[in-house]
């Protein structure tokens, strides 16, 4: 008993750790009072049964499945073209021709999405291409940001290591940036599905033709069926998260090496 | 007592290297000359020593020798026939032992051996070679994140020698280490010199006792002062200290001997007026 409470006293410590048990007992703690503050909050705010059972509803006759995966594939479709083009751009800022180009992209993240929908509506052909568009504009400018700052953070020792061994520039590029930086593009990419996954229902909301839980959340929203909205915005969060796991996953196992030298695994 | 020894060709040459970096002179008129030091009978390659108070600009020396950096005017020339230092032609450990932290142990030292030009069913064979050499036959499979910092500055040299065309230059290779690990260091890198003839080990350091212990040469560097004692700008070589004539190079034990305290005190005395 005394080893659990020094466990949770050291939770109070800066820069340590405690036993997965104590952090289990946190939590169940934390979600406990975030419950008891729901509840007791306006009644206006549907409760957990509520949801639950909008939730129950969405599944059986609101088609919320097929609407999550016309998300989710948009989203993807729209984090692969990003993660192609935010890259290229990025890697090439290694020549002084592309800086410009890759700089004034990543001052993008200033303008906003909707003030641009009508130019790419006007750009583009049809529903889909404009969501795809819009996110692909969304997430781009963001990503180069975050990589164009990865870059320049790598130290001139790193470089200098590889031209000692002889490499060509692009061989150092390559081995230097490209390899030796993948685990901090996954970090990047986790970043940025966070950041596609809250614009998805903004655009879905631009254009409702193809549907997806974003025009279905408006669609809720419009109606006022606060239960459905919050089950659906649940939902979406589940799925992030779960997505933001993945990708997680997917580095330790391309990169067994990134978590080694840090202090919390 | 001095050995018997001869010195051959010149194999490294500094010359008249001045360094200018944002309007402070860094380094002025840098002379060196090391040469092929041949010993009947064995294979005894060159350990050479630069040492220099903190902030005299060695690690700017360190980047010029390696080929990394230009100097403003002024040339290194290295080899037999001598020609310009160009970067990947002398093995470098920085410092901090950089490696490639998303390669293995192994993976670091096949880079380094197919940028050699080594034949691929050689490189193996010849990184295990070295692996033994260097006594980490059990981390090949290790990332460098996992390793000591001892481990990590054995597999740099390694990585080094695997590629590099018999120069070996380390900046401050005893910092950080303690009094055993830099005993350790300093039998490893004597194995190395001795490993072939045209081996030369160039060590840039301020630490003067360790330096010594294992150098043929150690070559000062200082700033010079005017008539009113003001310091002039620029690092120079200002004594070289020839340790085969002492009798200090080549030594078991040198470090327990008196005249080597002599003469470490001596250069200690010399680093306050640089």
């Amino acid at each position: 008993m005394s080893n659990y409470l020094q466990d949770f006293i050291r939770a109070f410590k800066p820069n340590t750790s405690v036993s997965k048990m104590t952090m289990a007992i946190i939590i169940v703690v934390q979600v406990i009072i975030a419950m008891f503050a729901w509840y007791s909050s306006s009644e206006i705010l549907p409760r957990p049964p509520e949801i639950l059972s909008a939730f129950s509803r969405l599944l059986k006759g609101g088609d919320l499945i097929r609407e999550l995966f016309t998300s989710m594939g948009l989203c993807l479709q729209a984090m692969g073209l990003s993660i192609l083009i935010s890259l290229a751009l990025s890697y090439l800022t290694v020549l002084p021709f592309f800086r410009p180009t890759a700089f004034i992209v990543s001052k993008g993240r200033f303008l906003t999405l909707v003030g641009l929908s009508f130019v790419f509506t006007l750009l583009t052909s049809g529903g889909h291409s404009l969501k795809v568009s819009l996110m692909v504009f969304g997430i781009t400018v963001f990503f180069v940001t975050s990589a164009i700052a990865m870059i320049q953070a790598i130290p001139k020792t790193e470089f200098n290591h590889a031209r000692t061994l002889g490499m060509s520039e692009w061989q150092t590029v390559w081995e230097v940036i490209i390899l030796g930086r993948l685990h901090e593009v996954f970090e990047i990419i986790r970043q940025n599905f966070a950041i596609s996954w809250m614009m998805l229902t903004m655009v879905e909301g631009i254009s409702r033709a193809e549907g997806g839980v974003g025009a279905m959340l408006l669609n809720q929203n419009k109606h006022l069926h606060l239960d459905a909205v919050f089950a659906i915005q649940i939902l979406i969060l589940l799925v992030g998260i779960g997505m933001d796991y993945l990708i997680g996953v997917i580095k330790n196992i391309i990169c067994p090496y990134a978590s080694l030298s840090l202090e919390r695994r | 007592m001095a050995l018997t020894h001869e010195f051959k060709n010149t194999i490294l040459k500094v010359e008249n290297v001045s360094l200018n970096l944002g309007g402070n002179q860094i380094l002025r008129d840098v002379n060196v000359d090391i040469r092929d030091v041949v010993r009947p009978g064995m294979s005894q390659g060159q350990i050479v020593g630069f040492l220099g108070p903190s902030g005299i600009g060695k690690t700017k020396f360190f980047e010029i020798l390696a080929g990394l950096l230009k100097p403003d005017s002024g040339q290194v020339l290295l080899g037999d026939p001598l020609t310009p230092v160009k970067v990947g032609r002398v093995g470098v450990v920085q410092q901090s032992y950089p490696l490639f932290s998303h390669r293995t142990v192994m993976g670091n030292l096949m880079v380094a051996a197919a940028r050699k030009g080594m034949p691929a069913n050689e490189q193996k064979a010849k990184c295990e070679e070295m692996l033994a050499h260097f006594g980490l036959q059990g981390h090949a499979n290790k990332f460098p994140a996992e390793l000591s910092g001892g481990q990590r500055q054995r597999v740099a040299i390694a990585q080094q020698l695997l590629c590099s065309d018999h120069f070996l230059l380390l900046d401050e290779p005893f910092s950080g280490l303690d009094i055993i690990m830099i005993e350790k260091v300093c039998e490893l890198l004597r194995s190395i010199a001795a490993l072939h003839e045209h081996n030369t080990i160039i060590v840039v350091s301020h630490d003067i006792e360790s330096t010594a212990s294992i150098a043929d040469t150690l070559w000062v560097m200082g700033r010079d002062r005017d008539d009113k004692g003001e310091i002039i700008p620029g690092s120079r070589i200002k004594y070289t200290y020839n340790l085969i004539e002492r009798g200090l190079a080549w030594q078991e034990n040198v470090m327990g001997r008196r005249d080597f305290h002599e003469l470490v005190d001596e250069v200690r005395g010399l680093f306050k007026t640089l």
